[in-house]
């Protein structure tokens, strides 16, 4: 059904960000789609090296020099106008491309102001992203993924439905077209937006058009199950919450009377994601009594109904673009031998390494101003040199892995999210990521994937819960997975592990202390096998031996904070060096 | 874009509406920031400003729309002209788009390719810098922009003048311009020294009430269906406040400032410990733009208090262990001093 959406208006449903690892269900997914599009859509693919001037367009240098006036160069943007533009690895995409697509994505149009060129031009085009990123990664930029529409994850045994009652569909809708949504059906979407906890308007506008179109392909007018479908592609898979579970923080006095009964508390795991609690900025303006109407609960329902059972509302995926503004040095450091090569300028040779190519283009259209001696091949002048700007990824990640079990849990979780905010705010100046691993009852989870946005983590921090066994092994592996995968990013990863006791719950989430203490001592002895720096924070009143062993097991130090409050624990980790 | 947005039929959003205004009816605010949730309105509330503001007498063929009664530092060609000749033109507010992939000989402007090859002159083509000069310069998505440009933005925003020495030609040109910039911070954070460069910071948010969303909903879609149409419908409040406007730039130079209202300004911002006195200054511009704004003949303490969280918010320094976000602090200060 995706694809057919597609098919017809890629860019009403906000074209597609389809999860899920290369292979033959992938391939044939993209197969199955372009049977579908319109003969002569254009696809382009977007490689991820891709310069600015062939991704936005520029002077073409050839030409302008043949014909004697200016000839302009669409980029790849533009050579995909009216179609998709392919993104393998959406996940690897770089900053400045994906800052790059947005114009395009939202105007249609690239407003192109380069190296003596202006112009607009067309550029229609829909992301038809491959995010190849698995669950501890940050995936693709946020930005990109909100103005993605239908987010699909692919099950890697797909295999296409047969084409042709598709084809049928799709060409009947192409001539026939959609209609106009009815009335009702905006304001189910509105309110469906709300409910979900999604602020942004967009995903309403996808959802609108892909269910008017679901209807269309179907031959009937928008039904809860078009609606439904809609819903399930485009909104449910960026829900921060679900409408059956009021929000916790909630006083009594405003929850419903008469829809209280009959939705049972969430399960646990629910309880934990993060963004269930609508965010703190404005708990009255969130759910005026009585102004947020439910949406038509059939609509909710059948949209569950298509996803896996134990569907809980996804922590927010995607990692913060960079921004150019936070900080001199991004997080990136210059390296003028080697790293990648990240924006050619004019500047001085003596200083950076010279691009030849650069430097030869901008001094070619000059030539005939300069009058160039007979004999002399080529005039150029300081002003032509352009210069390699070279960068290295820098910085560190620090990866807290917090035990939330047992009384103590929520003192230390509270004083643990305080240091981890006051290390944001300072990371303006250090460049660190942060990362944050809760462990409790029988399992870990990622709570904050690495990330130097505050805003990002504050939001995230929300909602802790805390109790339960003491999973220790589990914390420390999901720590791991997080430094190797930011370890191949070129970040300096450094575990830091905070507990004030003893772990019972062992690697496979089995409770027993005796497999619980030696699950946790063989990943400690990994940590040390993959030379991360580890660090164990003992927070208990007298100091546990086993924490002691741990770190000794790891290659690190323990250290007794028996009252760890959030500055303590700041200026631990602060002078461990690792800011 | 032939008739964009009506600014007036904007849903909500009153605070990014009236600093847009204030920065309409006094420039020297030094810009507005709007952060906040994506398509809350940013980019539209900017394109429906020319509509809303008396258009600019030019000289006519100005690449840098001179005022033909002569200009403080008028371009280099315009500088030769005696003030008041020659021939003009009328045009509305220039509002310029700088597009994230913008290189800088684009922005500053550079020499014009064109005219090298095919004549071999040098000649200087200007820039978008040129062409925002008396107007707006609006960019999307500025904490995605290079460093380097959002610098060079900054200091000629804050000098109104634009240097540029390149291939043998030495030019200065006004560039007198109000910087808009809007981003959504989830996509990346601005440096904090940029962010005190500007005037007002602003922060939207989506409407979280389903009628409201609804009536966005419903709105845009007029609009798309027929544009004109939707246009003429609100020409009479975009109207009102056009000539509200005016009537408020007029006003501006004669507005009484009390002295009462200067202490509560610098008692607000020591109270918020916020440093230097650009805080300050941003304070009082933006209380008398507001005052301005309502056809007062004095600035009153509710003119403070309404401009307070859009001049200070940016330039609190970060308090992480205060949960309470940085508009909550200046309210609390607004209420501890003003009661």
């Amino acid at each position: 059904m995706a694809a057919a959406l597609l098919a017809l208006d890629a860019r009403g449903v906000g074209g597609i960000c389809l999860r899920g690892p290369t292979g033959p269900a992938v391939d044939g997914w993209l197969a199955f789609l372009r049977t579908l599009l319109p003969e002569g859509t254009p696809v382009r693919k977007l490689p991820l090296g891709v310069t600015p001037d062939r991704l936005l367009g520029g002077p073409d240098l050839t030409a302008t020099l043949a014909q004697g006036r200016r000839v302009i160069r669409g980029g790849v943007i533009h050579e995909a106008d009216g179609g998709l533009l392919l993104t393998p690895s959406m996940e690897r995409i770089t900053d400045e491309v994906a800052a790059a697509l947005l114009a395009p994505l939202d105007h249609g149009e690239i407003h192109l102001e380069r190296e003596g060129c202006s112009a607009t031009l067309p550029a229609r085009v829909a992301l038809l992203g491959l995010d190849e990123s698995r669950d501890e990664e940050e995936g693709p930029p946020r930005a990109l993924l909100e103005r993605t529409g239908i987010h699909l994850t692919l099950d890697p045994r797909w295999t296409p439905p047969p084409v042709e009652p598709w084809m049928a569909a799709v060409n009947r809708v192409r001539t026939a077209g959609a209609g106009v949504p009815p009335v009702e059906l905006v304001r189910t979407m509105a309110a469906a937006g709300l409910e979900l906890g999604i602020p942004s308007l967009r995903p309403s506008h996808f959802a609108l058009r892909a269910a008017a179109l679901i209807a269309a392909l179907k031959g009937a007018p928008p039904d809860p199950d078009a609606v439904g479908l809609a819903a399930a592609l485009i909104l449910l898979p960026r829900a921060t919450r679900l409408p059956e579970a009021p929000p916790e923080d909630l006083p009594p006095e405003e929850v419903p009377q008469d829809e209280a009964p009959e939705p049972p508390p969430p399960p646990p795991e629910e309880m934990e994601e993060p963004e269930e609690e609508p965010p703190e900025e404005e708990p009255q303006q969130e759910k005026p009594e009585g102004e947020v109407e439910p949406i038509p609960d059939q609509v909710v329902e059948v949209a569950r109904a298509m996803l896996p059972p134990d569907w809980s509302p996804p922590a927010s995926r995607g990692r913060t673009m960079r921004g150019r503004g936070t900080g001199r040095s991004g997080d990136e450091t210059e390296d003028r031998a080697r790293g990648r090569r990240k924006a050619v300028r004019p500047g001085d040779p003596r200083r950076r390494r010279v691009d030849l190519g650069a430097t030869l283009r901008a001094a070619a259209p000059w030539q005939k101003v300069r009058g160039r001696e007979p004999g002399q091949s080529l005039r150029i002048e300081t002003g032509d040199i352009h210069v390699q700007i070279r960068v290295r990824p820098l910085g560190g990640q620090s990866i807290f892995v917090v035990d939330a079990s047992g009384s103590q849990a929520m003192r230390r979780l509270g004083e643990v999210k305080g240091a981890v905010e006051l290390l944001l705010a300072e990371s303006y100046r250090s460049r660190e990521e942060v990362a944050l691993v809760v462990f409790r009852d029988r399992d870990a989870r990622v709570l904050v994937p690495p990330t130097r946005s505050l805003t990002r983590a504050k939001r995230l921090l929300r909602g802790l819960a805390g109790g339960g066994g003491t999973p220790m092994a589990r914390g420390i592996e999901r720590a791991l997975e997080l430094a190797v995968a930011g370890r191949r990013d070129g970040k300096a990863c450094r575990i830091l592990l905070l507990s004030d006791g003893r772990p019972n719950v062992n690697r496979q989430g089995l409770g027993g202390r005796r497999s619980a203490m030696d699950d946790a001592l063989a990943l400690a002895r990994e940590v040390q096998r993959l030379q991360i720096p580890f660090v164990v924070l003992d927070t208990s009143p007298r100091g546990m031996d086993f924490l002691r062993e741990l770190a000794g097991a790891a290659g690190g130090d323990a250290h007794h904070l028996p009252r760890a409050d959030a500055r303590r624990i700041r200026d631990r980790v602060t002078s461990e060096g690792w800011t | 874009m032939a008739t964009p947005y009506p600014f007036s039929a904007i849903v909500g959003q009153d605070e990014m509406k009236l600093a847009l205004r204030i920065a309409a009816v006094d420039p020297t605010i030094g810009g507005v920031l709007v952060f906040g949730d994506r398509g809350t309105g940013k980019s539209t509330a900017v394109r429906g400003l020319p509509a809303l503001l008396p258009p600019i007498r030019t000289v006519r063929d100005c690449a840098y729309n001179c005022n033909p009664d002569g200009a403080a530092t008028p371009c280099p060609t315009c500088g030769k002209r005696e003030p008041g000749k020659g021939r003009t033109r009328t045009i509305p507010v220039p509002v310029v788009d700088l597009p994230l992939g913008a290189t800088e000989d684009r922005v500053v402007g550079t020499l014009d390719l064109e005219r090298a090859l095919v004549d071999g002159v040098r000649s200087f083509e200007p820039g978008l810098l040129a062409r925002a000069n008396r107007g707006f310069l609006y960019i999307d998505e500025v904490n995605l922009l290079e460093d380097h440009l959002v610098d060079l933005l900054l200091d000629v925003a804050a000098s109104g003048e634009n240097v540029v020495e390149r291939e043998g030609i030495s030019i200065r040109h006004p560039a007198r311009f109000v910087l808009v910039g809007s981003g959504n911070p989830e996509e990346g954070d601005l440096r904090p020294q940029l962010l005190d460069r500007f005037g007002l910071s602003v922060e939207v948010t989506t409407p979280r009430v389903v009628e409201d969303r609804m009536e966005v909903l419903r709105r845009r879609d007029a609009y798309d269906r027929d544009p004109a149409g939707f246009h003429r419908r609100w020409s009479g409040q975009d109207g009102r406040l056009r000539s509200n406007l005016r009537r408020a730039r007029k006003l501006l130079p004669d507005l009484v400032v009390p002295d009462e209202l200067l202490r509560m300004a610098t008692e607000l911002c020591l109270a918020l410990e916020v440093d230097g006195l650009r805080g300050e200054l941003t304070l009082l511009r933006g209380a008398r733009a507001a005052a301005a704004l309502e056809e007062e003949s004095v600035v009153q303490p509710r003119h403070l208090r309404e401009i307070a969280p859009s001049a200070l918010r940016h330039r609190l320094r970060r308090d992480p262990l205060d949960e309470s976000g940085s508009t909550v602090r200046v309210e609390r200060a607004l209420t501890e001093l003003l009661g």
